[in-house]
Order: structure tokens, then sequence, then C-alpha cells
């Protein structure tokens, strides 16, 4: 059986990601503060939650990117 | 069990940060742990050793300043058991008077059925003996005023058994309202319910109306005297007043037993400033069991869970409300089920806790301990006899209300 090997390049990468999605979190948190009027000591208040939804995040790029991987492979052998 | 005055008192007092003045009863008891070292003994007699004269019986032994000398009650088992709590100790008597004419007891705890509460305890005060009897003070308004006037004239200590008045929830709560933490107090909501009939077996149908009086008129004020009362002694200090009128339904709806006193009653006490307190007091269910709600223009106080919730609520961080429209969004486009996970909101109301952390000692201990403090500082607790004098008559009134269908108002004064 064939090893799977990941590189040191794609684990940066995908720290790269899931960065990209903590500070998504995070601005989605800075934005309802300011849309819901509510007080800025929550950006460190809620950070669990802003790491659960950087999470969320993270999953959901997993999901897309699968998608998108499946569509390419599928249009490969097809064509 | 050791006292609570001798154990934590101090503590217990350092707890209740009131207002000078405002409970002034409450700071009669510092004085009485250091005069229990010093003082002699109160050589108390019980009259009624039943179920709640035995445990009175049981508290007062846990004072140190009080010697149980003597207990009287009609009733042979009784008497003997209450001799027993007291390793043989207390002398016996079948007969009330004879307890009063001995020369060796200095105050009475009177715990029968309220009927015999004014004769007995006017008799006590008259031969100059100090009273403690139970709620309610009496079932007529004159046996009230009478047992007042004694009082005055006779100059004794005389007590009633309203032992909410000394618990840490209720002084808390008071305090909490006088700092406008509730904001104008405008509606006060009291209810009682328990789901037993309150009878008990009796083996001698001779003794019917003696073991099952609260079923009975002539011995009993029924709900209002027996569980209302409490509610209503709590509302009137809490107030500050006493009712204008009152108006009120009751019946018997299940226990149909023979018994003459209502299983249910739902009252309205009308208060100066057009404050109202609404009561119900059940024998079918207990689900919602004792409830005290102090309504407010700025909160609400449960006073049995302790709790006080304001009515502007701060609102839930940003990101729950995001993440709470989104899955409303998200749920509300899916045709089927609901979005019974969602998280907590706004829309859950937060409660401040007014006693969390406390040390609460039992209301009826401290009751007796004060009134112990009372009699070997031969000084009245003040204002503590006015509020339940006044909550007894309000339990006449609802009564009268009760069985006349009518609106009746508060009395003019003359005692």
């Amino acid at each position: 059986m064939k090893d799977i090997v990941i590189t040191r390049a794609q684990i940066r990468l995908e720290g790269q990601r899931f960065g990209l999605c903590v500070l998504g979190a995070f601005l989605m948190n800075a934005l309802s503060i300011i849309y819901f009027q509510t007080h800025w000591v929550e950006l460190v208040t809620t950070l669990p939650i802003t790491f659960a939804l950087a999470g969320v995040l993270y999953l959901f790029s997993i999901v897309f990117r699968s998608m998108r991987w499946l569509f390419y492979l599928f249009k490969s052998r097809s064509g | 069990m050791p006292s609570v005055l001798n154990i934590s008192r101090r503590a217990f007092l350092a707890q209740l940060s009131v207002f000078a003045g405002a409970l002034s009863w409450i700071p009669m008891l510092v004085e009485a742990a250091d005069r229990s070292k010093t003082s002699g003994k109160v050589r108390v007699g019980i009259i009624g050793v039943g179920s709640r004269g035995s445990k009175l019986l049981l508290h007062l032994q846990t004072i140190p300043q009080v010697k149980i000398v003597a207990v009287c009650d009609t009733y042979q088992p009784h008497l003997y058991g209450a001799k027993k709590m007291t390793d043989g100790h207390a002398r016996t008597y079948q007969n009330y008077q004879d307890l009063l004419d001995q020369p060796d007891v200095d105050a009475v705890v009177i715990a029968t059925p309220p009927s015999f509460h004014a004769s007995i305890t006017c008799d006590a005060l008259g031969v100059g003996k100090h009273v403690f009897c139970e709620k309610v003070m009496a079932l007529t308004l004159d046996d009230c005023k009478k047992m007042m006037r004694v009082q005055k004239e006779t100059g004794r200590i005389l007590q009633i058994g309203f032992q909410r008045l000394f618990d840490v929830r209720t002084i808390k709560a008071y305090e909490a309202i006088r700092q406008g933490k509730v904001g104008t107090l405008t509606c006060l909501k009291t209810h009682w319910h328990r789901n037993d009939s309150w009878r008990r077996t009796v083996k001698d149908p001779t003794r019917e109306k003696s073991v099952n009086w609260r079923l009975y008129n002539d011995a009993s004020g029924g709900l209002m005297a027996e569980l209302a009362s409490h509610q209503i002694v709590i509302s009137n200090w809490i107030l500050g007043a006493v009712p204008e009128s009152v108006t009120g339904l009751g019946g018997i709806n299940y226990w149909n037993d023979g018994r003459e006193t209502h299983d249910n009653v739902s009252v309205i006490f009308r208060f100066p400033n057009g404050v109202l307190l609404n009561q119900t007091c059940i024998l079918s269910n207990q689900h919602y069991g004792v409830v005290e709600q102090f309504m407010g223009s700025k909160g609400t106080i449960e006073l049995e869970a302790g709790k006080l919730y304001l009515e502007s609520q701060e609102p839930s961080p940003g990101i729950y409300q995001l993440i709470q429209s989104i899955e409303e969004k998200v749920f509300r486009t899916i045709p089927i089920g609901g979005a019974s996970w969602v998280l907590n909101n706004n829309a859950e109301p937060k409660a401040e806790h007014l006693v969390e952390g406390l040390y609460m000692p039992s209301p009826t201990q401290l009751e007796l301990e004060a009134f112990v403090e009372s009699v070997s500082s031969n000084k009245l607790l003040p204002d503590l006899l006015d509020q339940s004098y006044q909550a007894s008559v309000a339990v006449i009134l609802a009564n009268e209300a009760i069985n006349r269908g009518k609106i009746v108002h508060w009395p003019q004064e003359n005692m």
C-alpha cells in the first residue's frame, strides 16, 4: 500500500487556511458587535465561540474543496 | 444541636447589611450571645405539645439560656412524648391554669389551636408570664385587640410566631426593595399550594375535633390563617402598610370529607396607592408550591427562590445573536421540525441571587432566640408585635370577605 505523504508545505498551507478561518470568525464577531450594538469587550470574552466558529468555517472549507476535487476528478475521467 | 446565636449570630448579622432601624428586631439578636454567657436561665413552660409544640420544644432546648420546666397538653401521649424529650425533667400538666400557677415558670410558649390563643395568652400575661404564641394571634378582631391591650397593661413580652420575618430571604428582599432595585412596587402575588388533605388519622372518634382542628371553623382560621398569614405578614412589612380592603372567594372543591374549612381560597388585598396582593391557597395540587412574587417597575423578586429578575436584561453577546439569527433563517426554510437546540439568547431571564452563599439559619430558631433575648432583657422586640397584629387582622378580614362574599375594609383602630 502506498504511503500518504503530507509535505511541510501542505501542513503550512492548511495552517494558513485555518488562520484565515479564525480571522474570518473574528471579523464576524466584530461585525456582529457593530450590528447588534453590543460591547467591544466581547472580542475577548467570546473567544471560545470565535474559535468554535473558525472550526465550523474550516469544516465548510474542507467540504467545499472535497466537492471541487470530486468535480475535477469526474470531469477529467469523462473528458 | 448548638445554638445559632452562639455559633453564627455575628456572621448571620454581618451578612444582613440592612438599613439602620429598618429591621428593628434584628439588632437585638446581637446582644443575646454575650448575655447567654452571663445571664440566668429563662424557665419556660410549653402549652400544647403536639406536632408544632414539640418542634418548638426541640428548638428551645438548643438555646443555652432556656430551661424547659413544664409542659401542658390535654392529650396524655403528647405529654408523655414531651416529658421524654426533656429527659423527664419537665413537669406535666393537663390544665394550663395549673402550669400558669407555677412560680418557677418565667415564660410560656403557646402552640395550641388558634381558638385558644387569646384566652391562654391573656391569662398568662395576667399572672406575669412572658408569652410566645404561635400564629395567628386569634380568630376574632376583639380577641386580637384584647391580647394587645393586656400586653400593654401588663408590660410583659408578647411575641407571635411569624418566623418568616426572621428568614434571610425575606430580609434580603426587603433590603433590595428599599434600595430601589425593583423600582416602584405595583403588584404582589403569592400562592401556597399543597396536595394533601390536612386530615390526620383519628383512632378515638371523640378526639376528631382536637386532632383535626384545622378542618373546623370554630378552632381554625383555615387556609388563610394556617398558610396565607405567613405571606401576608411579609407583604405588609415589605410594603410598610396595611391593606385598605380585601375581597375573595373560597370553597371545598376536592376534599369533600365533612370538613368545614375551605380547601381552596383566592383573595385580593388592596394596599395604599392601589398596590394589589393576589393570593391563592389550595390543597389539591402542589405543582407551583410556595411562591411569593414582588413585582415592581424595574424588577421582580421571587422570594422562595431568593432571586431578583430585572426588567431590562443585558443583551446577549453580538456573536450569539448573529448565530441565533442565522439558525432561525436556516430552520425557517426547513418545512419540518423546529430549532429546538438553538442557543439560549437574551430572552432567557437572568436572575440575581439574593441569598447565594449566605448562611441561612432556621427562622424558627431565630425567632425563639429573639424571644428569649426579649425576655432576658425585658424589652419588647420593636415593631414585631404590631406586624403580627396587623397580619392576624388581615387574615380575619380575608375570611370575613370570603364568607360574606363582599369587599371588607380595614377597621377603624380603637383598641
